[in-house]
């Protein structure tokens, strides 16, 4: 067991496998195999609790199906079927429940972006970006901003000049 | 406050360890330069005056009083969608296709950075259709099957230039004297190819079929570039440091369609006969396989996830006496089997989705493409004489390999028939290799 403490000091006492998912992890715990308690200083205890979420959803999905891959070769031909029909489902459940997981309000997913990034889980940083450009596709400049609160930080003649070099995106 | 900085060394004791475990070095310095960052910024603006004195809050820290700020507008600029870092912008902006990253790169001064300056290139994305009514102006209608709309995009290379086919997001243009361009109509980039041999009195632009290109001209400087015309006039091909166009005429007969698979031109002659060609100064042909009796219609060579497909499109007239015209009735899929020369039927494309038309074929992979259906044939109108010039134009659709059944893909209340057939276009962003 490894113990990550949030930025705001609540404790989460987690298996090895769970905290390994976040790269930056696991470099650390092989560094120094005695490592046990990781302090986490951008992520507050909210944020850390559905990351962790995250890993231990998806290290209990792989360990299914290392399991069932594993019964499939010891089993021989007979029962073959069975596991890779669970393996397929199980791949299926993992995007259904990733789809779920990841509808949150925007706050929360900016978090979550930073939380990725920061702890290096790709997977989630991969979720989560791809939940950022979802919400931007089919949107207009305007819009964008609107929905994300940026602030147009562009001269009007700025903003001319960016809308010439490829006006059709923006009618 | 820049007192502060005299205590980072003691930084490394607050980490916040509550086993006798070994601390970690990396993340206890992130940590405490974290909140040193946090308190210097809320001490700055404290003494600036930028947020009402009654929104800090006193905290102690390094044996220190220190002041925080709870003000909700400093909160939301230190969280904020326009600073994230680039990387993950750049992570973000990966997934945009193209006309949703022109404008991400217009939302502010950072994501434009990232944009423009990462080498960040938009996502795969479905084929557009180029649509080719308008030939002598330069603006052209774009229909962007993913948005399901379309776009008019100005683009003067186009002007007076008949385009006939498109290949790795290059169009083929080909002006009135007969002089051949790759166009890439998203970077404005243009590929001069030589002029072409001297032709038959009866040639003409609209007697260019297709074209077809081995490789990205982007990715790859050593490509080859395919001709084809229609009727029994064959087919031509240059590639660089060739100085002139070679004819490929190495077997009698009427080419239906060419792909290049695996590194080798295939081409289809009429009666189904399929020749791999050796390209060469004189090129030759070998035998590959030929299929059963012919039907009516085209056919077409697919580079099918490392099998050759034969596609064949069948046509039925629809319409009475005055409209009658043909439109597209059913696709049947043949795998072609190279080494034992046979063709084998094939009912299902799996979670793959095949582009037909007057451009090289594209296969995607529905499961990336929200909207996009699976096994399935989306198509074009393919010829100008494939349908009357009164009733057709509309020859369009997509073909469930399923359920047998084409519907359309064009929404029909923004359809419009056109002068000729469109084209499928997958925007190509990458800069050429050699110019």
């Amino acid at each position: 067991m490894i113990t990550l403490t949030s930025s705001d000091g609540v404790q989460f006492d987690v298996r090895e496998a769970v905290a390994k998912e976040s790269q930056i992890i696991r470099d650390m715990i092989q560094d120094d195999c005695v490592i046990t308690n990781i302090p986490l200083a951008n992520v507050n205890h909210k944020i850390l609790s559905i990351v962790l979420e995250y890993c231990q959803m998806h290290v209990d999905k792989t360990e299914m199906e290392v399991n069932a891959s594993k019964h499939q070769t010891t089993t021989g031909e007979g029962s073959s079927s069975v596991p890779v029909a669970l393996k397929v489902s199980s791949n299926k459940n993992l995007n259904d429940w990733d789809k779920e997981f990841i509808n949150v309000d925007l706050d929360t997913l900016y978090d979550l972006i930073l939380a990725a990034n920061y702890l290096n889980i790709s997977g989630l940083l991969n979720l989560t970006t791809q939940a950022a450009a979802d919400i931007i596709k089919g949107k207009t400049t305007e819009e964008i901003r609107a929905t994300f609160n940026i602030k147009n930080d562009f001269t009007p003649e700025e903003e001319a000049a960016i809308r010439k070099e490829n006006p059709w995106a923006f009618e | 406050m820049r007192s502060l900085s005299r205590y980072s060394s003691d930084a490394p004791s607050l980490s916040f360890s509550a086993s006798s475990s070994v601390d970690l070095p990396l993340l206890s310095v992130s940590s405490s330069v974290m909140q040193q960052t946090e308190l210097e910024m809320c001490s700055i603006l404290y003494n600036r005056g930028v947020y009402p004195e009654e929104s800090f809050s006193k905290v102690k820290k390094y044996g220190l009083p220190l002041l925080l700020t709870q003000d909700e507008g400093y909160y939301n600029f230190m969280t904020s969608w326009s600073d994230l870092d680039y990387d993950v912008l750049e992570h973000i902006a990966a997934f945009l296709p193209l006309a949703d990253h022109h404008r991400f790169s217009a939302v502010c001064h950072n994501w434009r950075w990232v944009a423009k300056h990462k080498h960040c290139s938009p996502c795969a994305q479905l084929p557009w259709l180029v649509m080719r009514q308008e030939a002598s102006g330069v603006r052209r209608k774009f229909f962007n099957l993913t948005e399901n709309r379309e776009y008019y995009i100005d683009i003067p290379h186009l002007y007076e230039q008949y385009c006939c086919g498109s290949s790795y997001g290059w169009l083929f243009i080909v002006d009135h004297k007969f002089k051949g361009r790759l166009l890439n109509p998203f970077t404005s980039e243009l590929y001069e190819l030589p002029e072409f041999p001297k032709m038959e009195a009866k040639m003409c632009r609209r007697r260019i079929m297709k074209a077809i290109l081995s490789d990205d001209p982007s990715v790859k400087s050593d490509f080859t570039v395919v001709f084809l015309y229609a009727r029994d006039m064959q087919a031509v091909f240059w590639r660089p440091g060739d100085s002139a166009w070679t004819y490929i005429r190495c077997i009698q007969g009427t080419i239906k369609d060419a792909v290049f698979f695996q590194g080798r031109l295939y081409v289809v002659y009429s009666m189904d006969f399929i020749y791999t060609i050796k390209l060469g100064p004189k090129p030759t042909a070998r035998f590959v396989g030929p299929r059963g009796p012919p039907l009516m219609g085209f056919c077409y060579l697919v580079d099918f996830m490392d099998e050759l497909l034969l596609v064949h499109r069948n046509l039925r007239f629809i319409g009475g006496m005055k409209d009658r015209h043909l439109l597209t009735d059913k696709f049947d899929v043949h795998k072609v089997d190279l080494k034992g020369k046979r063709m084998s039927p094939c009912t299902d494309l799996g979670d793959y989705a095949i582009f037909l038309g007057v451009s090289s074929p594209v296969v995607v992979d529905s499961r990336q493409f929200q909207g996009c259906r699976r096994n399935s044939i989306y198509f074009t109108d393919t010829s100008f004489k494939l349908s009357s010039r009164e009733y057709g134009r509309d020859d369009l659709g997509v073909y469930d390999m399923k359920e047998g059944i084409v519907e359309p893909y064009y929404p029909p209340e923004i359809f419009q028939p056109f002068d000729e057939p469109p084209i499928w276009l997958t925007p190509n962003c990458n800069r050429l290799l050699i110019k």
